[in-house]
């Protein structure tokens, strides 16, 4: 990234994840449906985790975010749990922008996140490790061959 | 009376004329006139208006994009807004502009002062086409004819208005280093456009048998004719013609090759009449330089068309 923008990051970092957090908290209107609730901490570690993963895959992110979506897709699936919620949130943050970039920007994010969510909640029965090393590798393989 | 103006504290100097917002934020922190919350509120409102640009262009399919990407529409962002700082009256107003003016406004302002430079830059390359001078130089010719164009085609002020310069090869006798984006266009066709309608003063076929003549075909074609214009001059010939014989560069070396750069610059600008402040005037220290740089050396008649 250019030096430019990773300064101007750098110093408004900070101010972002606060107002970014307060935001998150929203989303615990919906998955506190499902006995689902993030706490301000979490949402801050969360919003840290997803600044990591960015940073680590080259991606700026703007608008909404993805944890948002990520919540909305996954707080209904059967195998979230309120002990795992926090951390499995952080884990497919990870996958996702792993495959993001691994699928050459050919699926959009709810597109991905569709094929996540089909294949934690069927053939992954809410495998990590199967949705990250077999189903979405399987993916990024045959979307790249087109 | 003289209009009485107020001292700017940050100067001109401190200013990148290519990244304009950016050194202005800089300029303001070191001169104090800029506190550092002041300084992170801005980074941080502009980056809110980085997502939004982002979320604009590309925000139907996805929430993040690669940092290239990101950088590059960043740098398209500030430049734009910094084009509109630019027509504050000094450093301190623009600081001023930008520290009491929501992002967004200053980034419409710059992005509408930047559709009339494309404008302009539409009508300086029909006349420049219009009055290209016929030669063999080839970046010339496709500078005049293609590239101007191709940049026309191309120019995304959206997402890349600090984008500049890859399309065009040919160079205008005047440099422009403080550049970018449109406004490097437009200076550099503006440039073309004064060196196109001084080089159509002379006959085609004077301006074609100086311009052939010599094996640079690269070559700016505008700083070959003035020159041969001024040897012309110096030699104590009118303008109705551009060819010189041997004995006229004699004649121009014995009148002026004890003259310094300076007063050989004088001379000729009075006897081209050449207004102060004009392309041409700009253009002339460096043609005086090489001019009396070559009647002290003895080759003078090699820097210029001789029958």
């Amino acid at each position: 990234m250019s030096n430019k923008l990773q300064a101007f990051q750098k110093n408004a970092a900070s101010l972002m994840r606060n107002k970014a957090a307060d935001k998150l908290l929203f989303y615990n209107d919906e998955s506190i449906k499902h006995g689902l609730v993030l706490t301000k901490e979490q949402a801050i570690r969360l919003l840290e985790a997803k600044d990591e993963e960015l940073r680590y895959h080259g991606r700026l992110e703007f608008g909404e975010g993805i944890i948002g979506k990520l919540i909305t897709a996954f707080c209904d699936s059967p195998y979230m749990n309120k002990q795992n919620y926090s951390e499995t949130l952080e884990r497919l943050l990870e996958i996702f922008y792993y495959y993001k970039n691994e699928t050459d920007e050919k699926l959009s994010d709810n597109e991905l996140i569709d094929y996540m969510k089909t294949f934690f909640n069927g053939s992954c029965e809410g495998s990590l490790e199967l949705l990250e090393s077999r189903e979405l590798d399987s993916l990024a393989r045959a979307l790249r061959r087109k | 009376m003289k209009a009485v103006q107020k001292r700017s504290v940050i100067t001109p100097e401190m200013l990148d004329g290519k990244a304009f917002a950016e050194s202005l934020l800089n300029a303001g922190l070191e001169t104090g006139l800029l506190a550092e919350t002041e300084h992170a509120r801005i980074q941080y409102s502009l980056l809110e208006l980085l997502a939004s640009r982002l979320e604009a262009l590309y925000g139907k399919h996805t929430s993040s994009v690669p940092d290239e990407l990101a950088a590059e529409v960043f740098e398209s962002l500030l430049y734009t807004i910094g084009v509109f700082l630019k027509s504050a009256e000094n450093g301190d107003t623009a600081l001023k502009i930008l520290k009491e003016t929501e992002p967004w406004f200053l980034y419409q302002k710059g992005l509408r002062i930047i559709q009339i430079l494309v404008r302009d830059v539409r009508v300086l390359a029909g006349e420049i086409f219009a009055s290209r001078i016929p030669c063999k130089n080839g970046f010339y010719h496709t500078a005049t004819t293609k590239e101007l164009y191709d940049f026309l085609r191309t120019y995304r002020p959206r997402s890349h208005a600090h984008e500049y310069g890859k399309f065009i090869y040919y160079a205008t006798a005047l440099p422009c280093r403080d550049l970018a984006g449109v406004e490097y266009i437009r200076r550099y066709a503006t440039s073309l456009l004064w060196e196109n309608r001084f080089c159509a003063l002379f006959p085609g076929k004077e301006t074609e048998k100086v311009l052939n003549t010599l094996p640079g075909r690269t070559e700016n074609i505008f700083l070959l004719l003035f020159k041969q214009a001024c040897g012309r001059v110096l030699a104590g010939k009118d303008l109705s013609s551009l060819s010189l014989t041997a004995e006229d560069t004699e004649v121009a070396c014995l009148l002026h090759g004890h003259k310094t750069e300076a007063e050989l610059t004088a001379d000729l600008a009075l006897a081209l009449q050449i207004p102060m402040g004009s392309y041409l005037a700009e253009c002339l220290p460096a043609v005086a330089k090489e001019l009396a740089a070559a009647m002290k050396r003895g080759s003078f008649r090699n820097v210029l068309t001789v029958e």
